[in-house]
């Protein structure tokens, strides 16, 4: 079986506000043999739509195998931030902001694992289609 | 600081007296005046000096003196009965001129010298050397040792081509005036030192991440409520833009129509060069008439303003809106709205594609036919209420949320638009 | 056209994998970053595949350009290209010429690194002035590197590796890697009329088919 990296939201509600902190665990799984090398955690927003995409990263960590082999192993590793005033989510026309919190495992092979959990920052609606 | 001079734009206290077009109206034709008698003096001028007639051949006959070469054939002082006190002898030596078959004798001190400096004015010509003399063309008797200097004709080109660019200039400051209401410009600069700004902008980039930059929204007071909002794209850069093309494609048309005219009169007339000067001139023509098709639409329409009570926005937040549209024709319709356009730019190969998506559309004044009296601005005040639920604004490189407040109307034959952009803050910030 | 087209979704796709966890489930399929070149492989005709392009490309000395219009598929070409070399860690010096930027200088500084290691890749070569385009092409055979553009319309000198274009046949394949397996909101005869109304331009088509993908899940 794979190695497997899971990223998740604890105490996850639907929408979550500025100025909250929102936490996350991570763990790694059926690394059977194969050493970390590093993780890279980060929440961030990007855009999407019809336009370029922009990314900003609101949050990056980015530790060593020392940092985390030893929790990863025994169960979950956290990590958390508080979220900023904006931009919030939104789900536009043309232009969707969307945010992530997005874990990536270095793995001495060379291989590599990420996974990534999307989660809401305030609580727009989405405009409805204007015909013009 | 230096005034600008400003001979109809009477001013009493902060404010002028009389009609504020009249006066405005009085300065743009006597600046234009200053700019049509340079431009039209400069083609004369020049024009002449090509044809060698008047005025430059009666004003400046150094421009027309031909150089020649001649050999020194005799010397001689003239005694001369000068006012007393003053030097006494001429020198002067007989040439023979290369183009001449007689000689000349030419005066080589003026107006005359002592008797001493005329032995030594002399002797720098020796009898048989060939010399380099200047005279006007055609006319002998006004030969010369020494070469014309034209410092004369310089300062009068200088002077006409001052005349222009201040002429134009103030042309362009009287609509910039025009544009901006000065009783307004001088409200401002007496609240700007009652209000508090400060208290009311304490949002910034830091605190607000991707929310674009507000400082532009508080930084001119208003008359009637605490901030005017800024315009997006001001009429009168255009006008400008119009203006300065006007300029250099009417001076460059000029240049073109003298040379060619030139040329016909001295009967080397080229067709070709012809035709295109023909194209230059209607361009230039054309050009003139976009230019006061502009200036007549910016005056008649007047300027656009929006007052607000209190800022920054939030969303479900309620505010007092004063708009004014000054004009001085009638007023057909006039449209106030809030709208939210999605904009999102693509960058692949060689496109740059731009697309824009409105979103939301609110109505806040809708008037078929605003009464507003000529020469007095039409004012409405309302509310204005930003709509809950709703995105704020937002920018990064390729994207943008942007929130406006847009102005439609009709002033006699002519619809225009003019769009105010705000920003609207997240709703939780409240 | 018939009306009762058939979903998009019969051919399972591996992007779809991405709509079932991890991402916004309600992700429009037709957002740049999932169309842009790289993305998604260019797809070749019957008889073409990348290994016969990069024979074709040895055969004719390592320098050649990639013909096509607007939205045909050259970017994505240059990228799937671009990819296969990287992967044999190859030198790479890609470079894309825009007339707004600073990317002409860029290419001209970085043009003194090139040797015979070096595969060169421009870009939107038809951008730059005759005079830069000879003096690339000088430069690139003295220092004897790999030399790939891409333009749209042929240029002298420079031998045509391929020439993209947009076919009905190339956009129904992408759009079917682009949907969820699911999905119905877009059809057959959709991505048809898009394509019409497009003026078969590819990446234009794409475009319309997100506003009609927005539009009817909303």
């Amino acid at each position: 079986m794979d190695p497997v990296v899971t990223l998740t939201i604890v105490d996850r509600h639907r929408n979550y506000t500025p100025g909250e902190t929102i936490v996350f665990e991570y763990t790694i799984e059926s690394l059977q043999g194969n050493g970390i090398q590093a993780v890279e955690a980060s929440v961030l927003w990007y855009t999407e739509g019809k336009g370029d995409e922009d990314m900003v990263v609101h949050y990056f960590e980015r530790g060593g195998a020392e940092s985390v082999i030893g929790e990863a192993f025994q169960g979950a590793c956290r990590f958390e931030t508080e979220l900023p005033k904006s931009p919030l989510s939104y789900e536009g026309l043309i232009v969707k902001i969307q945010w992530c919190a997005r874990i990536r495992v270095f793995l001495t092979s060379g291989a590599e694992l990420h996974h990534e959990t999307p989660f809401h920052l305030g609580e727009v609606p989405r405009p409805r289609s204007r015909s013009k | 600081m230096l005034r600008w001079l400003k001979p109809w734009g009477k001013k009493r206290g902060a404010r002028r007296s009389g009609s504020r077009l009249l006066g405005s109206l009085g300065e743009a034709l006597f600046y234009a005046f200053l700019f049509l008698l340079g431009s039209l003096s400069l083609v004369v001028i020049l024009t002449s000096v090509r044809l060698g007639t008047w005025p430059s051949h009666h004003y400046f006959p150094e421009l027309f003196f031909v150089e020649v070469t001649g050999k020194v054939v005799d010397q001689r002082r003239t005694p001369i009965d000068p006012p007393v006190g003053s030097p006494n002898v001429q020198p002067e030596i007989l040439v023979k001129l290369k183009t001449q078959s007689e000689p000349v004798w030419v005066r080589i001190a003026d107006p005359s010298v002592e008797r001493e400096a005329a032995l030594l004015e002399l002797g720098k010509f020796e009898i048989g050397q060939d010399y380099t003399y200047w005279h006007a063309l055609g006319d002998l008797r006004q030969i010369q040792t020494t070469e014309p200097t034209r410092y004369r004709f310089t300062l009068v080109i200088v002077t006409l081509i001052s005349l222009i660019l201040i002429g134009a200039s103030g042309v362009g400051r009287t609509v910039v005036q025009e544009g901006t209401t000065p009783e307004r410009r001088a409200s401002i600069a007496q609240r700007a030192a009652d209000l508090d700004l400060a208290g009311g902008t304490n949002h910034t980039i830091i605190d607000y991440p991707s929310v674009p930059d507000d400082v532009e929204m508080t930084n001119s007071p208003g008359i009637h409520f605490a901030y005017r909002l800024p315009i997006a794209h001001s009429p009168v850069l255009r006008l400008l833009a119009a203006a300065v093309f006007s300029l250099v494609w009417t001076s460059i048309a000029v240049v073109f129509v003298q040379v060619v005219v030139g040329g016909f009169l001295e009967g080397k007339g080229e067709w070709l060069l012809g035709i295109v000067t023909v194209a230059f001139v209607a361009l230039a023509s054309w050009s003139v008439y976009d230019l006061f098709q502009q200036l007549a639409f910016l005056v008649g329409i007047g300027p656009t303003s929006i007052e607000i009570s209190h800022y920054p926005f939030y969303p479900g937040a309620s505010y007092r809106l004063l708009l004014t549209q000054g004009s001085h024709m009638d007023l057909q319709y006039l449209k106030l709205m809030l709208a939210c356009d999605e904009q999102a730019t693509y960058r692949q190969g060689t496109d740059v594609r731009t697309e824009v998506r409105r979103v939301r559309e609110d109505a806040i004044l809708d008037l078929e036919q605003a009464q507003s009296k000529r020469d007095s601005a039409f004012e409405y005040e309302c509310e204005l209420r930003i709509p809950e639920n709703v995105m704020h604004s937002f920018r990064s490189p390729n994207n943008s949320i942007q929130w406006k407040l847009i102005v439609n109307g009709k002033v006699g034959n002519w619809p225009f638009e003019r769009v105010f952009p705000i920003v609207v803050f997240p709703e939780d910030s409240i | 056209m018939s009306r009762h087209c058939p979903p998009l979704n019969a051919m399972g796709n591996e992007l779809s994998n991405r709509y079932s966890h991890g991402r916004v489930a309600a992700q429009n399929p037709f957002a740049t970053r999932c169309t842009r070149p790289g993305t998604i492989p260019y797809f070749f005709g019957s008889s073409e595949n990348l290994a016969t392009l990069l024979d074709r490309l040895d055969e004719l000395g390592g320098t050649a350009q990639i013909v096509g219009l607007h939205g045909s598929g050259k970017t994505t070409l240059l990228a799937m290209l671009v990819s296969h070399w990287k992967s044999l860690d190859r030198k790479i010096d890609q470079h894309q010429i825009r007339k707004t930027d600073n990317s002409t200088a860029m290419l001209f500084a970085g043009s003194a690194n090139w040797n015979a290691e070096t595969q060169v890749v421009i870009d939107s070569f038809d951008l730059l002035s005759r005079c830069q385009r000879a003096r690339l092409l000088w430069f690139a055979k003295r220092r004897r590197c790999g030399f790939l553009i891409a333009s749209h319309r042929e240029l002298a000198r420079v031998p045509v590796l391929y020439r993209t274009r947009g076919s009905l046949q190339t956009t129904f394949r992408i759009v079917q890697r682009l949907l969820p397996p699911t999905c119905e909101l877009i059809q057959t005869s959709d991505v048809a009329g898009c394509f019409e109304r497009c003026n078969k331009n590819v990446r234009e088509t794409l475009f319309g088919l997100y506003d009609m993908y927005e539009q009817r899940r909303r």
